[in-house]
């Protein structure tokens, strides 16, 4: 059965995120929001680096069950981690754990349990910096991973499967993507195809689509390009996406339309989780 | 991403913890709660300490499956686990599993450790949630062990001793630790002490019958047929096997290490239990066994044997001198106990014995008191079968002949003096503790008694709780005379919590369909409360034409007034001090109930008990027309030694 290998060091998964870096990620993400996409994101993945490290760790020692790349597309196609980490497509997860940009301290705003609301300083670890310009080169990244996913999936011919998880607001400028996300689902491991998930970041205060099993009802022809994109999603994957309280069936597909903050978080979340961990 | 992620929390009641997984505080929401233990510890005591840190200033985690450990440093030098729940499955059972748990811990120490549970546990989001914190197991994970003393064959045979014992020590008690593996045991004292750590699939006596395990270990060490519904003592004898041969087998061979370990086991995989024949590493540690080492020939024999078995074999619920769980769980679990069935044909003896004590809760039928089981008795025939009696009696016998020869030459050869008379005492407080008070029989009655007594003092602290709470409940109705449960303030909390829930949830109902919900939302109804808010009909929006769109407005309501009704009953009871209150009283009755049928019991069991005193153990010890008895001689010195 696919998707079902066990992850441990000799056999890790990955990881892999296309960060929409155009020109548009600078605008206000939501309407009530102050905050812009770009920010928003970059706090996104950076807190989903720190979840993926704690998954994997036992005290000082971070065992390496994952490993991680990222990839910019703004004007064009860039690492994602700069730093110690610059020009690595994957790190296993302990290099990850050990070499942050840096670690920031943020004030916190939070509920004291007596329902005063008090800040405190908290540290965060960055690794990915908020980027926004030029135009969406969403094709060529595709591209760009595909090769690095094929070489990744014959150095562990049978490792559970990569996910590859695409973030973006808008169309791409460099043609149709189709044929290269069709030929990037085509690669994989033993244990299955890699997943592909592509979400889309709002700047309406629409309603959010997540996990949609027909292109029905979907607002536009970008829409539902997008939805044919993505991997559908494996049987594991749907029952955690049910348990979070998703309409998902066994045809939806990874794909979130005009997600806020808070879909965008626990997609992730759900993307993310993988077979079990030891 | 800031406060943001949780501010959806902050219009919650923060009694109720969140029913979704997404809001369920994860690693690294704990990992930022507590970078200020102050603050974000609930407990008084453990507030104090500070967090250890590793990176960046980062607090140090240890991910397990359904937690994250974070280690906390006392002012005194100690240090604690504190162990936060990472998921809300079935949350509220585990953690009264833990506290279940606690007093097995506290009793078998240092096998275990001490849990302390915490309800106020971790402050996340503004919203308490529950903890358990553990004195910090000094010592060295078990592979890390293995590894350092690889070239030191003495302490790996050493180690699999100490496996040996362990595993006794918890069948002794009647539990089951579930999980052995590297990382969950922790080697202390060259390999002579093994504490076990991560009681999340523990087993103890009270859940026989029915009950599932929370997990089912790591599969490098369990047998492969082992599912959750294999819950019971014996648990842990596979991974004692599969440890112990690996151990010998590197005792042997330090290279195997090297050859089979992937840092996630010792010798053997998953792979190689299911296969033992075809498995390259059974068929080299039968190639080692072979060149003449007895010890590792068993162990490999008798781990083959059970890898062919098609599950692992589990004894039948063994009775046990379980320390008397706190105040209040007799009385929850006692109903799913009396329904529970015993799961072999053989009837455990623990199982049995809660079916009684239910039954004298209520109307015992007379005629099955014949039938009653009695624990104590039960334990004392497994002694005797495991010989220990016969070793005992045999040991005495041989001492009280040394004896009678030493005083004998001593008063012959020195006449009454005081030397001869301290000689005589010395022998005679020997043979008191170390024969007598050893006596299966004496050391079970002892028991028995001991648990009487405590049955008695807890009757006693229950009935004090239980008046200081009648007190309580008189003082509130005073104060709250007129408070009833329509206060306003429930039925306006239990329509906030509806206000959270989004009607796609009602997608769930048999007969909603995905695009009635679409349509809901484009007519502006998005969540349970705006259904109920909406006028009679005023639904029309919905798709399917009159009837069906009908019938679906009918079932939508339904479900919105079911809603409403359950979160106002909920508000009402965690708000209610006077409900809270009854509640407790009525928890502390049936615990004083479920204790006094229990006292009952054992006044019963303590009739039937033999004689256990010091004349009829001489008379045992000099008797010796019984063939069984006679059969010990060969034997006693085991017994004789151990003085």
């Amino acid at each position: 059965m696919a998707y079902t290998a066990e992850i441990n060091r000799a056999k890790p998964t990955a990881f892999f995120f296309l960060i929409d870096q155009s020109g548009s990620m600078d605008d206000p993400y939501g309407l009530e929001s102050n905050k812009r996409k770009c920010d928003a994101v970059a706090d996104v993945i950076n807190r989903l680096l720190s979840t993926l490290v704690l998954r994997c760790a036992k005290g000082e020692d971070v065992r390496d069950y994952f490993q991680v790349g990222v990839v910019g597309y703004g004007g064009a196609v860039r690492q994602g981690f700069s730093g110690p980490l610059a020009n690595r497509q994957f790190v296993p997860i302990s290099e990850v754990a050990d070499n942050p940009l840096r670690v920031e301290q943020r004030m916190r705003k939070e509920d004291d349990g007596a329902g005063s609301l008090v800040e405190r300083p908290v540290r965060f670890p960055v690794w990915f910096e908020p980027y926004a310009n030029g135009n969406t080169p969403m094709t060529a990244a595709i591209e760009e991973t595909r090769r690095a996913v094929q070489a990744w999936c014959e150095l562990y011919p049978l490792s559970y499967p990569p996910s590859v998880i695409n973030i973006s607001d808008g169309e791409p400028t460099d043609g149709n993507p189709l044929p290269a996300a069709e030929a990037l689902k085509q690669v994989g491991t033993n244990d299955g195809k890699i997943l592909f998930y592509n979400i889309h970041i709002s700047g309406s205060a629409k309603r959010p689509i997540e996990f949609p099993d027909s292109e029905i009802g979907l607002p536009d022809e970008f829409a539902q390009r997008l939805f044919e994109m993505s991997s559908v999603l494996p049987p594991r994957l749907v029952e955690e996406a049910r348990r979070e309280g998703f309409g998902a069936t066994e045809r939806s597909r990874g794909f979130a339309f005009n997600a806020d903050l808070r879909s965008l978080i626990q997609f992730l979340d759900i993307g993310t989780r993988t077979a079990e961990l030891r | 991403m800031s406060s943001s992620l949780y501010a959806h929390e902050h219009e919650q009641n923060p009694l109720i913890p969140p029913r979704r997984r997404g809001d369920w505080p994860d690693a690294v929401a704990y990992q930022e709660a507590l970078q200020n233990p102050a603050t974000h510890i609930g407990d008084q005591e453990l507030s104090q300490a500070r967090v250890a840190t590793g990176r960046g200033g980062l607090p140090l985690a240890y991910s397990g499956r359904f937690a994250v450990v974070f280690r906390l440093e006392m002012p005194d030098g100690t240090s604690w686990a504190l162990r936060c729940f990472t998921s809300p499955d079935q949350i509220a059972e585990r953690f009264l599993h833990w506290q279940g748990v606690a007093g097995y811990a506290e009793a078998l120490t240092p096998a275990l450790v001490p849990v302390r549970c915490l309800e106020k546990g971790v402050l996340v989001g503004g919203r308490w949630y529950s903890a358990v914190a553990m004195p910090w197991v000094e010592g060295e994970p078990l592979l890390a062990f293995v590894e350092r003393n690889r070239h030191r064959p003495e302490a790996l045979r050493r180690l699999a001793a100490s496996l040996d014992r362990l595993l006794l020590r918890l069948e002794d008690f009647g539990v089951a630790h579930g999980d052995w593996q590297h990382d969950n045991m922790f080697v202390a004292d060259d390999g002579r002490s093994v504490t076990l750590v991560d009681y999340d699939g523990f087993f103890a006596p009270e859940w026989s019958g029915g009950a599932h395990a929370a997990e089912v270990g790591h599969p490098n060490y369990q047998h492969p047929g082992r599912r959750p519904e294999h819950f019971g003592v014996g648990l842990d004898r596979f991974a004692c096997a599969s440890l112990r041969t690996a151990l010998l087998a590197l005792a042997r061979e330090p290279a195997l290490l090297d050859r089979f370990s992937d840092g996630e086991s010792l010798v053997f995989t998953r792979a190689d239990f299911v296969a033992p024949d075809t498995s390259p590493a059974f068929a080299t540690v039968r190639a080692l066994a072979a060149s003449g080492d007895e010890d590792l020939r068993e162990a490999l024999d008798a781990l083959e044997a059970a890898c062919r078995e098609p599950g692992p074999r589990l004894s039948p619920a063994a009775p046990s001198i379980a320390p008397v769980p706190e105040v209040g769980r007799w009385a929850r679990e006692a109903p799913h106990r009396a329904a529970a069935a015993p799961r072999s044909a053989i009837p455990p003896l623990g199982a049995g014995r809660r079916r009684a004590r239910v039954r004298t809760d209520g109307n015992a039928p007379g005629a099955l008191s014949l039938l009653r089981p009695r624990p104590y008795r039960a334990r004392l025939a497994l002694e005797v079968a495991a010989g220990r009696e016969r070793r005992n009696l045999g040991g005495v016998r041989r001492y009280l002949a040394a004896g009678a020869l030493v005083l004998t030459l001593a008063v012959w050869g020195l006449g009454w003096t005081f030397l001869t008379g301290l000689l005589f005492a010395s022998f005679g407080y020997w043979f008191l503790t170390g024969f007598y008070l050893n006596w299966p029989r004496k050391r079970l009655a002892d028991l028995l008694h001991e648990e009487m007594g405590r049955l008695h003092y807890e009757v006693l602290a229950c009935e004090a709780q239980r008046r200081a709470a009648r007190l309580r409940l008189r003082m509130v109705g005073a104060a709250e005379a007129t408070g009833d449960s329509s206060a306003p303030g429930l039925v306006e909390a239990a329509r906030a919590r509806l206000r959270q829930i989004p009607v796609s949830r009602a997608l769930a109902l048999p007969g909603v369909r995905r695009d009635a919900v679409r349509a809901l939302r484009r007519g502006g109804v998005e969540t349970a409360a705006d259904v109920l808010a909406h006028p009679e009909g005023g639904l029309e929006a919905l798709p399917g034409g009159g009837r069906g769109a009908a019938a679906q407005e009918a079932r939508l309501r339904l479900w919105g007034r079911e809603l409403l009704a359950f979160h106002e009953e909920e508000q009402r009871r965690l708000l209610s001090p006077r409900l809270a209150l009854k509640a407790e009283i009525e928890a502390l009755e049936r615990g004083i109930a479920a204790r006094h049928a229990r006292m009952r019991e054992l006044r019963d069991e303590w009739r039937d008990y033999p004689d256990a005193s010091l004349t009829a153990y001489l008379w045992r010890a000099l008797h010796r027309a019984d063939p069984v008895e006679d059969s010990a001689g060969s034997d006693g010195t085991s017994g004789g030694s151990a003085l």
